[in-house]
């Protein structure tokens, strides 16, 4: 059987220090530590490889025998590109070889490069150290070795393939290990032997693995695929300035994408409007929600009352808006009835649940999001450090914290904080070194009832370096019936009054 | 008001406490406590620590445990008198047998038990809202302890103070059990917080930011001024008082302890003393069967009188009989250490060196000064030592019996891992750092600024700093508990009384909650069986030549004083003899030249640490081949010098000449090489300084003598052998010696059967047994049973066949069920034909291919190709059909494989077996060595000194003695011989990789040669792999032969590796 001439073409990428280059340790130890894994990093460049061929596949593993899953820094550093009707578009296979060769050598990625008939084929090239060039051979940039291999079509391709180790059929470790020890250390030897003999010892995957590579039997590329993030574009004619315009063309946009969203049953809790002008670099305009809502009007008041704060020095000459976070409906929908009718609280005896949610995104849009924001509790106990502000609409208002404080901390807790605690001066002090006496705003305060002293004491915490607090507090009663938290601090002994309670 | 602390933790409650017992103590003591109470959580692990410092601190100490029942609050138990003291230990034993290693499992009902005579103290840990809640187990506890009930008021600066004390109040009154105030101490001093939340980030798995809400807001929970205590109790003085009425009635202390071993082997009408002579008389005759000597009688008495006035007959019985359990299940057994110095223990079999022939000194066993008890160290073949163990175990029973615990402390590594996890950084980070502490020991925390600096980590930053300074507090803290080598402890009444019990990690095995070092403080007595694979080596020889040979040879009856066996040792050709086998060794010999037993004693004793330090071993060598140079200051000194030519070098000889030249009691002397053995403290050698020199200056000794005298002594007896040890050793190195010489095949096989054990791998053993002309023959299907078997050569001699176990990956079920289809009934011949082999045996696809590439199937006249070939196409899982089991022979041959090359032949028969009888991996590459100037390895003996050079070789093993100052040792092997590489710290760090793990590789360095013995100074290393494959000068001269010298050559640097035998 003559393998018939095959229409298609497969490029392999292989990268011999992983997607994401080699992490190389600088002279102090110190090494720079990635933040995604190899599986991110690949899926990347896979999508980036789609500027060359809509067709893309990541070699799902390393070595395709029996299914068996290699460790996973092999899964993932090889990918394929079906480039038959492509090539040309970039000046035949040899150019786009060296295209790529040279756009990944800048992103400091070693790669090696094959062109072939067969998957199996262009895989096992792109792994092929190159001993003695075959056909093409190219050192591209500097420090990257690039490694191009093309097999012209139509080729015997076990000519090609024989001198080459069995590791490039894609085979388990064991397997490659067995026929290293009968001998067989290339293809050109595996395929000498008898092929009924082979399938009785080590099943047909071997000979299919053979029968792959030399195009003998079909193979299926696996393709990449990914959601394209919804988005909703305005090209304006002629520039503009007018607000009003913008207003209506956010309408239409948010309109675009909510029923892009709505298509994929999902509802946007956050988008980016990103405003085109002529000559400046374009303003990005991040909108974020507290609770998901499908209403385009609501989206597009909401960039309006950014827009308000903002000068814009040019005329917009296009918009474009970018969902860059959604929820399920589930999440949103609570209400049976339709709950879009009373939106912006039009019926005030009745007001909407999402009246509130409205209002805070509105607040937040027009005097940022900083602005509206809530405490939050803290297990810290330095006061200060108890507490802290949390913007309102980036609150996650999924999956709460399952920390609980104890309702008895705030008995002991003044609900009036100074910001920063306030010196005090002529203090008075009884024997056990309880406060008597002080002045506060000028005013002479009488203490009548003291308790204390709690101690509260920082020595050290976390990175941030080691800073010093002890302080003895005590909750004092003033014989004007006013309670205060105050403290002495260790070492120098000052007093300061850091609350009021009630 | 005075006040005494009752609930404390130590650093012995795992991850819990933050501070050492002693550091406890001395500041309990500071602070002018009445008393101070160790509590650990379920444990007394730290209780003798504790001890020993407040003996020295004059501290009242009480012993408890704080217990958390599983239904009921935690509760603190305090030991009133030794009785309650015997039931808290029994309680703890009790949960600690129910639960797995490390944990306890006690229940209240337990508690009651154990209760009469302990106090009980109460921690609340939440005061509910609702009184009933604790209401009711507090009646409970006071059910079971009545007015020796109180309930924990413990004060630490916190929100409400003075509620939570009204509350405490109210909760007292209403359940009637007075308050107790407290501390809830975890730490000696405020400035340990830090480390205490790191303890208990790290228990909780989790970083410090991450646990913020159970930590306490400040650090109160150390030991507090009284009169601070004071002041915060001042509503409720009636619980300070308290303190100091339960202190006070507390007054059990460790010194009341009395052990006792037991008695039981004494028979009914006898005395423990009466029987211990009876038997000593009766081994006497035995050992001096031409009559006892006057002066042996003499020692005999001596020392029996010393036994029975210590009271340590018992001791000796119970050692006895373990020995004599040993030999009537023929288990090769001999003491060692001290107690080859006692005539008692040769004559009761324990010892095998007549100190009255070797002139040792009892006192440096057993002495009336050290109130020490005496060690007694056994050793057993290692592969039957269990048998022993569960012997005692079942003699005694559980409760009687345990093993002794090892303290497993903190290292920098694992100190820098858990403080750094606990700060927060990175798993990648951390193990980043941790990769360049190489396991190093607490006491080396001092350069670990260095280290992570080097590391990478910028210490003065302020994560760096804290890190540094929080992983040295933890260096050297308690870590868990693990179990002794061999340390087992009996009593007379139950062990769980003075001790806690705990299940060990390993089944059938319980561990007392002590070390050896509170053992010997309580002075507890110890039995030490250890495990020694010389002797299982040597019992295999012993039973293999009463086989082949019909010669009943013992431990006891070996021809003494062979000259053949000390011209072979004098030849250095000692690979497989104990202890004279190591590099160090092996280069000593030819220098030493050993020519009768004594001289081997001196051996086994003069290359260690110690000796080498000191630098004794050149004027010994001197003296040695020179007699007449020595000269004695005077006769006393002759006489205990006189055997060592001069040079002191046993711990006996110090102790001997303390005593005549300088009056030492025997006892003085003793504790004069104790201390001189105490590195820790160099305050404590002062005064027997001052003695020493005094004494020999008034005998009229020259000053100058003296001061050489005292540094000679201290220098060795910092690693210094007792004589006695040496001796014992130096017997079981004359037997292996002796086996070696005079049945090389039948030792070389026995040694293949105790494996592992000893410095060589089996390819270093069966190559010096081919230089003794004994012929090995491969492991084969139809003549290898499960263990190396010797067979009839063609003249005559002994021929070794090698075992089914020297092929990797093959259980002993497989050879047994090979070896019994082989010879079952009926089928008296060998297998005829694989499929033959396949049908008899049914063994599945898996087994047949590990022995197919191991080339077992040879006698069937099937190369490993063959047969891999045909095992591949069998089923997983053969079954055995009996009527079909005689068919033809009709195996499936494949004329399409490539022949098989020698290269590949060795390659393989290394990855198989770790050894080649066909040839040694580096010949195949010798050519291209040449080529780059690479010596063989035989001749770098002739190579000029201090000229340059450069080897190749296999990697036998390394060492890095923790005395050589970071020097790093490789052994290296190839076709011609073997050669010594030595690398400094820096050549090491420079090549860390390959210096650490590569199984072959290239060094150049500069030759170095000191009394005829080589080395090779390394500055360069690097891996010999598959660069040289290509070059491979094998009879494969096809296309594919570069691929398989690639693949020869990447296996030889990779494969290989596990083979060597790495020390450090």
């Amino acid at each position: 059987m003559k393998p018939e001439h095959s229409p298609k073409r497969y490029l392999c990428l292989w990268f011999p220090e992983g997607p994401q280059g080699q992490r190389r340790g600088n002279k102090s130890g110190g090494t720079r530590t990635s933040t995604v894994s190899d599986g991110e990093a690949i899926g990347k460049l896979a999508r980036w490889c789609q500027q060359f061929s809509p067709y893309v596949a990541i070699e799902p593993t390393g070595c395709k025998e029996r299914g068996e899953r290699q460790n996973d820094q092999a899964a993932h550093d090889a990918l394929l590109l079906e480039i038959a009707g492509a090539a040309h578009l970039f000046g035949g296979e040899d150019a786009l070889a060296q295209q790529l060769a040279r756009r990944l050598s800048k992103r400091s990625l070693a790669v090696g490069i094959a062109i072939a008939d067969t998957i199996g084929a262009a895989w096992a090239l792109a792994r092929q150290e190159a001993k003695a060039p075959r056909i093409d051979r190219a050192e591209v940039g500097e420090g990257h070795p690039t490694n191009i291999q093309i097999l012209a079509p139509g080729k015997p391709l076990l000519a090609a393939l024989g001198p080459l180790p069995l590791a490039a059929l894609r085979l388990a470790a064991p397997t490659t290990a067995s026929l290293a020890s009968l001998g067989i250390h290339n293809i050109a030897q595996l395929s000498a032997l008898p092929r009924d003999q082979l399938t009785a010892r080590f099943g047909t995957s071997l000979l299919r693995q053979l029968d792959q590579a030399t195009g003998h039997c079909k193979e299926v590329l696996e393709l990449i695929h990914h959601p394209v993030p919804a988005s909703a574009t305005w090209m304006l004619e002629f520039p503009t300035d007018r607000i009003d315009l913008l207003q209506e063309i956010f309408r239409r946009l948010a309109v675009q994408i909510t029923d892009t969203l709505s298509a994929r049953g999902q509802v946007p809790l956050g988008l980016t409007c990103q405003l085109g002008l002529q000559a400046l670099s374009p303003i990005n305009i991040p909108v974020h929600l507290y609770r998901a809502c499908p209403d385009p009007k609501h989206l597009a008041s909401l960039i309006g009352l950014h827009l308000e704060r903002r000068t814009i020095r040019e005329p917009v000459c296009s918009v474009r808006l970018v969902v860059t976070d959604t929820a399920h409906r589930e999440a949103h929908q609570k209400q049976w009835f339709a709950p879009h009718q009373d939106v912006a609280g039009q019926r005030r005896n009745n007001p909407s649940p999402h009246a509130l949610s409205r209002w805070i995104e509105r607040l937040s849009s027009r005097l940022g999001c900083t602005a509206v924001a809530r405490p939050e509790l803290r297990c810290d106990p330095i006061p200060e450090r108890a507490s802290r502000l949390r913007p309102l609409t980036r609150c996650k208002r999924v999956g709460k914290s399952g920390k609980t404080i104890d309702p008895a901390t705030f008995r002991f807790r003044p609900l009036w904080l100074e910001s920063a605690p306030l010196p005090l001066r002529k203090i008075v002090l009884d024997r056990l070194g309880r406060p008597l006496r002080f002045e506060y705003h000028g005013d002479t305060q009488e203490v009548s009832l003291a308790a204390g002293p709690e101690r509260i004491e920082s020595t050290w915490r976390g990175r941030s370096g080691i800073r010093q607090i002890l302080r003895d507090y005590y909750r004092v009663q003033t014989s004007a019936q006013r309670r205060f938290w105050l403290f002495r601090r260790h070492g120098d002994g000052a007093w300061f009054l850091h609350g009021e309670f009630d | 008001m005075p006040y005494a602390e009752l609930h404390c933790k130590t650093n012995f409650s795992f991850l819990v406490g933050a501070s050492h017992p002693e550091e406890l103590v001395a500041r309990a003591a500071e602070l002018g406590y009445c008393g101070l109470a160790i509590t650990d959580q379920h444990s007394l692990a730290g209780v003798v620590r504790a001890h020993r410092a407040a003996k020295e601190a004059d501290l009242k100490l009480i012993l408890g445990a704080e217990i958390t029942p599983e239904d009921a609050p935690p509760v603190v138990l305090l030991a009133k008198d030794r009785k309650s003291y015997g039931r808290l230990a029994r309680l703890i034993t009790c949960g600690r047998r129910r639960a797995a290693k490390g944990d306890c499992k006690i229940l209240m009902a337990d508690i009651a038990a154990h209760a009469d005579g302990l106090w009980a103290a109460i921690s609340p840990k939440h005061l509910p809202r609702d009184s009933k809640h604790l209401l009711r187990p507090l009646g409970r506890y006071r059910d079971i302890f009545s007015d020796r009930t109180s309930l924990l008021a413990e004060l630490h600066l916190g929100r409400d103070d003075r509620g939570k004390l009204a509350q405490l109040q109210q909760f007292s009154r209403a359940s009637n059990i007075p308050l107790l105030a407290a501390g809830d101490v975890h730490y000696h001093d405020p400035s340990r917080r830090a480390l205490h939340e790191v303890l208990t980030a790290t228990h909780l798995g989790r970083s410090v930011d991450q646990i913020r809400e159970h930590l306490p807001a400040n650090a109160q929970r150390h030991l507090r001024p009284v009169a601070e205590i004071n002041a915060l109790f001042s509503d409720a003085p009636q619980a300070i008082e308290r303190t100091r009425q339960i202190a006070e009635a507390c007054h059990f202390s460790l010194d009341e302890l009395r052990y006792e071993y037991p008695q039981e082997l004494v028979p009914p009408a006898s005395t423990p003393i009466g029987y211990l002579t009876e038997l000593t008389m009766r081994g006497a005759r035995r050992r001096y069967p031409d009559g006892i000597t006057e002066q042996a009688d003499r020692r005999i008495r001596h020392e029996l009188d010393l036994i029975g006035e210590l009271g340590y007959e018992t001791y000796f019985l119970t050692v006895w009989d373990l020995v004599r359990f040993a030999r009537r299940r023929g288990i090769l057994c001999q003491g060692r250490g001290s107690a080859a110095n006692s005539v008692v223990c040769y004559c009761l079999g324990i010892t095998a060196i007549d100190p009255e022939r070797m002139d040792l000194l009892f006192e440096r066993f057993v002495s009336r000064e050290r109130n020490e008890a005496p060690d007694i160290d056994v050793d057993f073949e290692h592969e039957r030592r269990e048998e022993v163990l569960q012997y005692m175990y079942r003699k005694y029973g559980r409760e009687r019996v345990g093993m002794t615990a090892v303290v497993v402390r903190y290292r920098v590594r694992s100190a820098v891992r858990d403080v750094a996890r606990a700060l927060g950084m990175m798993p990648a980070d951390i193990d980043r750092l941790t990769k360049r502490i190489e396991r190093a020991m607490p006491e080396e925390k001092k350069t670990l600024p260095e280290r992570l600096s080097e590391a990478g980590l910028d210490t003065q930053s302020p994560l760096g700093r804290q890190l540094v300074a929080l992983a040295e507090l933890l260096c050297g803290f308690p870590r868990h508990l693990s179990q002794h080598v061999g340390g087992m402890v009996m009593t007379r009444g139950p062990l769980c009384e003075l001790v806690p019990i705990e299940n060990a990690a390993m089944s059938g095995r319980t561990v007392i909650e002590w070390n050896k070092d509170d053992l010997d403080e309580l002075g507890i007595l110890k039995v030490d069986c250890l495990s020694l694979g010389m002797l299982t080596a040597i019992r295999k020889c012993f039973e293999l030549i009463e086989r082949h040979w019909d010669r009943r040879l013992t431990l006891a009856n070996i021809p003494a004083e062979d000259a053949g066996v000390y011209d072979m040792i004098c030849k250095a050709e000692t690979v497989g003899v104990f202890q004279i086998e190591s590099r160090a060794q092996m280069s000593m010999l030819p220098r030493l030249r050993p020519r009768c037993f004594y001289d081997l004693v001196i051996e086994v004793a003069i290359v260690r640490p110690g000796p080498i330090q000191g630098d004794l071993v050149h004027p010994y060598l001197q003296r040695r081949h020179n007699n007449a140079a020595v000269e004695y200051p005077s006769e006393e000194v002759r006489k205990v010098l006189k055997k060592t030519l001069g040079v002191p070098l046993f711990q006996e000889q110090a102790m001997r000449l303390a005593m005549v030249a300088a009056g030492f009691t025997p006892g003085q002397a003793d504790a004069l090489r104790r201390a001189m053995g105490a590195w820790r403290s160099d305050g404590s050698i002062d005064p027997f300084r001052k003695q020493l020199i005094d004494g020999m200056r008034q005998r009229g000794y020259s000053a100058q003598y003296c001061q050489t005298l005292f540094e000679q002594l201290r220098s060795f007896s910092l690693y210094g052998f007792p004589e006695s040890h040496a001796a014992s050793f130096a017997l079981l190195v004359y037997v292996s010696a002796y086996l070696k010489h005079h049945y090389p095949a039948a030792f070389t096989a026995a040694l293949l059967n105790s494996q592992p054990m000893g410095f060589y791998a089996p390819a270093q053993l069966i190559r010096s047994a081919r230089l003794h002309r004994v012929s090995v023959r491969p492991a084969d299907v139809n003549h290898s049973e499960w263990d190396c078997t010797l067979e009839t050569d063609k003249s005559g001699g002994a021929a070794l066949r090698l075992g089914l176990r020297s092929i990797a990956g093959l259980s002993p079920e497989v050879a047994k069920t090979i070896v019994a289809a082989r010879n079952g009934p009926g089928q008296r011949t060998g297998y005829a034909s694989l499929e033959d082999f396949v049908a008899r045996t049914g063994l599945g696809r898996a087994k047949l291919i590990r022995l197919s590439c191991a080339d077992a199937f040879l006698s069937l006249k099937i190369d490993r190709r063959t047969a891999l070939w045909n095992a591949l196409a069998q089923e997983s899982s053969q079954r055995v059909y009996p009527l079909f089991g005689q068919t033809e022979c009709n195996d499936d041959l494949c004329s399409e494989l490539p022949a098989i090359s020698e290269a590949e032949q060795v390659l393989a028969d290394y990855q198989t077996q770790g050894l080649s009888l066909r040839g040694h991996p580096m010949s195949f590459f010798r050519t291209a060595l040449s080529a780059r100037g690479i010596l063989c390895l035989d001749r770098l003996g002739d190579h000029p000194r201090d000229r340059r050079a450069e080897v190749a070789g296999l990697v036998l093993g390394r060492q890095r003695p923790a005395t050589a100052g970071g020097i790093t040792f490789i052994t290296i092997e190839d076709e011609s011989g073997i050669a010594n590489l030595i690398l400094h710290a820096n050549t090491t760090n420079r090549f860390r990789k390959i210096a650490n793990s590569a199984a072959a590789l290239i060094a150049r360095g500069r030759v170095e040669r000191n009394d005829g013995v080589t080395h090779l100074i390394v500055d360069r290393l690097q891996v010999l792999g598959a660069d040289l494959g290509a070059n491979l000068d094998a009879d494969v001269d096809t296309d594919v032969g570069a691929d398989v010298g690639a693949d020869v050559g990447a296996d030889l640097g990779n494969n290989l590796g596990t083979r060597s035998r790495d020390y450090r």
